[in-house]
């Protein structure tokens, strides 16, 4: 089964904000490298945004990987941003009925609308 | 096929008159569920009918409107503010839909009202999230309360928890699928992700499993039949997870008001019974209507006409019996004067329409003139009932809605300047009718600035309306912002202040031979009163005589009829005053108001009118007794002769003016006054 490739890369820096992009297949294989380098731009910012745009398919290790750093961030009180979540991810989200955790922005593309319902939820 | 169109046209904007009610209802009471049942029948018939013309642009734009408001009446959406605007907006659209269609508008006009169509549509799809285009979920708007999303866990749901063991993904295997699979085939309700054992980033090591979530079955659904699923589900990861059960679903139905907003009957569960109440209520409205009847008015003005030149000829009937005292003669006669009487009242009847319909419509000026200007307006209506001759009715709606408008605008004062004065914030302008003495009064009141009489002088003063150089009583300076070009009106506005509004009013109300009064105390508010006759056709006349000329007066207005001693009434003077039981009463003469001659040494009765709010006495020489009066109008040259409502024929080829009473006693009023000045 061919995992793909997966890579982060930072797109924007600017006094204490980043921007970072993941690009690829975040899955199991690449959870725990993706994990330290996403903990590492997240000590360098105070405020950091992840473009999912690429990420072309999520599994449930890279979406562990995203929870933990948001909860990681509200408890540093950082700010950590998914923004331009793509249609993986959002699916991903739903399906663990987790839209209230990430309180962002999210853009849900055409035909992406929410099948699976909505509940409200804190990090607890 | 054009009266088929003017068909069409005539029931779709009734139909559009009754959703913009419906509508204006909702934006004050966002729970009216009548009103968005009415809203979408309106919307649903107009749809149909225009399909069976063809008229597409009007089908495919109600069509969407029906679809909101399909899904506002069966809860799949909430009514908001935003949305009650909307409707209305597109109620509006609907109306320019039908004018287009129904008038003979250029094609080239349809292409600007397709454009608006869209420009409504657009916003319309985004309100039911149906939208082509991406759309912005902020969730951050979402109630953060949990409370909010702990009313759904009912123990009435079968719950579980799920947790993975930490090795799962170590052994290749992904949750994911399961829980693909309890979406696709189970009967899932929720799923929810439980964050309170997440580690810490430090103590995270991203190849251990470690996401905690809970299971929530449909309530139907038993405890056994839910672990089943859920099983089922998780068949291939069952050694890597561990499921533990939290709630087991109750069959019992919960009392009434134990749920906190959850409905425990299931939607799909009374089918039948929510069909029937519909049912029921949908036929009540149709057999109501069906015992209504369209009638064209003109059938209707040639039936009273009709009724009209029977009432006459049958009091010829009735003379000629009087006459002749033939008994045989006299017992068909008096049979018939009854039925006659039957039909004419009938008749009168059918023309009659209760202002209602035109009072509501008062509601929609009140709200767009106060959106305008910021300001917080109530409308009160009383006397919906009140019933008018068709033909009045129709006329009074501008003058009223000009009258309306001005309340809001000029009368009613801003928010901060009602509190400042200790007035509720809120604005009140009231609307009534009722009958008195054979007229119907409409009058129009609200509880803003009232009139300024300075001001209105200086202004009328400085448009060269009102000399500079002479004292003004106060109804004289009322009279003042009736003048032709008069405004004190800071800046035009949208609304009105354009000083072109009054004078008008006043002109629609001469025109239907009414009187505008008003009443005003400043910094309280304001009062027009509005007198209008009845313009029956038919009316119970009392017949009097002056001279040679005979004169009837409107029965209703007259009160009393009194010998009156001639040594007291001298035609030089004009206001003699008549002690009536100890109340003082004005009196003048009809002999010299116009200007008739007579015998003044002849006996003299006193007819005592009423218009509603004024009584005078009126001098005459001889009362004839009642009379059925068919009313006449004059035309031409005295058409407008004010004191005169019209002529009629007596009996054998003799003509009598028709005393128009509140007119008369206006003159009467005005002589006076001018005597005064003199």
């Amino acid at each position: 089964m061919p995992q793909g490739t997966f890579k982060i890369i930072q797109i924007a820096a600017q006094e204490g904000r980043g921007v970072v992009a993941l690009k690829g297949n975040f899955t199991i294989r690449y959870a725990k490298e993706a994990f330290f380098t996403l903990l590492e731009f997240f000590n360098k910012f105070d405020a950091l945004a992840l473009d999912l745009s690429g990420i072309e398919s999520i599994d449930s290790a890279g979406f562990q990987v995203l929870l933990v750093l948001k909860k990681e961030s509200e408890a540093q009180q950082k700010k950590v941003k998914l923004i331009r979540h793509s249609a993986p991810v959002v699916d991903m989200i739903e399906l663990y009925g987790a839209m209230g955790l990430f309180r962002d922005k999210i853009v849900v593309a055409q035909n992406n609308r929410f099948r699976y319902g909505r509940e409200i939820q804190h990090f607890t | 096929m054009d009266s088929l169109r003017a068909t069409f046209r005539e029931e779709a904007l009734e139909l559009l008159s009754s959703l913009e009610e419906a509508l204006l209802g909702l934006e004050k009471n966002l729970t009216d569920d009548e009103a968005l049942s009415t809203a979408f029948r309106a919307v649903h018939t107009i749809k149909g009918s225009g399909g069976i013309f063809d008229f597409d642009e009007l089908v495919c734009f109600s069509h969407e409107v029906e679809d909101l408001l399909d899904a506002l009446r069966n809860k799949r959406l909430p009514v908001t503010l935003e949305i009650a605007a909307l409707l209305i907006t597109a109620s509006d659209h609907l109306v320019a839909l039908i004018n287009h269609f129904t008038t003979d508008t250029p094609e080239s006009a349809l292409k600007h009202l397709v454009s608006v169509s869209n420009t409504i549509l657009l916003q319309l799809r985004r309100l039911m999230d149906t939208s082509e285009k991406a759309v912005d979920i902020d969730t951050s708007a979402l109630p953060q309360n949990t409370k909010e999303a702990e009313v759904f866990n009912e123990s009435t749901h079968p719950r579980f928890i799920v947790r993975l063991k930490t090795d799962l993904y170590r052994h290749g295997l992904a949750p994911e699928k399961a829980l693909r699979f309890l979406f696709k085939y189970s009967s899932l309700e929720y799923i929810k992700l439980i964050t309170t054992d997440l580690p810490s980033a430090q103590n995270f090591d991203p190849e251990d499993a470690i996401l905690v979530f809970e299971v929530a079955f449909q309530k139907t659904v038993s405890h056994e039949d839910a672990a089943r699923e859920l099983n089922e589900a998780f068949e291939f990861l069952l050694s890597r997870v561990s499921i533990t059960q939290i709630a087991k679903a109750i069959h019992t139905v919960p009392e009434k008001g134990a749920g906190s907003g959850v409905n425990p009957t299931n939607e799909n569960k009374n089918p039948s019974n929510a069909n029937t109440t519909k049912a029921s209520s949908v036929e009540s409205e149709q057999t109501k209507a069906s015992k209504q009847l369209r009638v064209s008015s003109d059938k209707l003005d040639l039936l009273v006409d009709l009724v009209g030149e029977l009432v006459m000829k049958n009091g010829t009937l009735q003379q000629l019996s009087r006459e002749t005292q033939t008994k045989e003669f006299m017992r068909p006669v008096s049979e018939m004067t009854r039925l006659v009487e039957n039909v004419r009242e009938l008749a009168m009847n059918l023309r009659m329409v209760p202002i209602g319909r035109t009072f509501h419509r008062m509601e929609r000026v009140v709200r767009d003139a106060a959106g305008v200007s910021g300001k917080m307006v109530r409308l009160e209506l009383k006397g919906e009932d009140t019933e008018l001759d068709k033909s009045v009715i129709e006329r009074i709606g501008d003058p009223l809605m000009h009258i309306v408008r001005n309340s809001v605008d000029h009368g009613i004062e801003s928010v901060e300047a009602r509190l400042e004065q200790g007035k509720p914030q809120e604005g009140v302008v009231s609307l009534s009718a009722y009958n008195a003495a054979g007229a119907i009064v409409i009058e129009v009141t609200d509880d803003g600035r009232g009139l300024d009489l300075s001001r209105i002088l200086e202004k009328a003063r400085a448009k060269g309306i009102a000399d500079t150089d002479r004292e003004y009583s106060e109804s004289e300076i009322q009279q003042f912002i009736f003048a032709h070009g008069f405004s004190t009106a800071e800046a035009v506005t949208e609304i009105s202040g354009r000083g072109v509004g009054m004078d008008v009013v006043k002109k629609n109300i001469d025109a239907l031979r009414g009187v505008i009064r008003i009443q005003s105390v400043f910094g309280q508010g304001m009062t027009l009163r509005i007198v209008l006759p009845l313009t029956l056709a038919i009316i119970d006349g009392f017949v009097v005589r002056v001279g040679a000329q005979k004169f009837v007066f409107p029965l209703e207005s007259v009160k009393e009829c009194l010998d009156f001693s001639t040594d007291a009434l001298n035609d030089d003077t004009r206001n003699q005053i008549f002690n009536l039981r100890g109340e003082a009463l004005p009196y003048t003469s009809l002999s010299s108001i116009f200007n008739i001659e007579h015998d003044s040494s002849e006996r003299a009765s006193l007819v005592i009118v009423e218009d509603g709010e004024r009584r005078f006495g009126i001098v005459v020489d001889e009362p004839l007794g009642e009379h059925k009066t068919v009313i006449k109008p004059l035309t031409g040259l005295l058409a407008n002769l004010r004191g005169i409502g019209g002529a009629t024929i007596l009996g054998a080829r003799e003509m009598a003016f028709i005393i128009d009473v509140p007119g008369i006693i206006d003159l009467i009023g005005k002589g006076r006054r001018s005597k005064y000045e003199k």
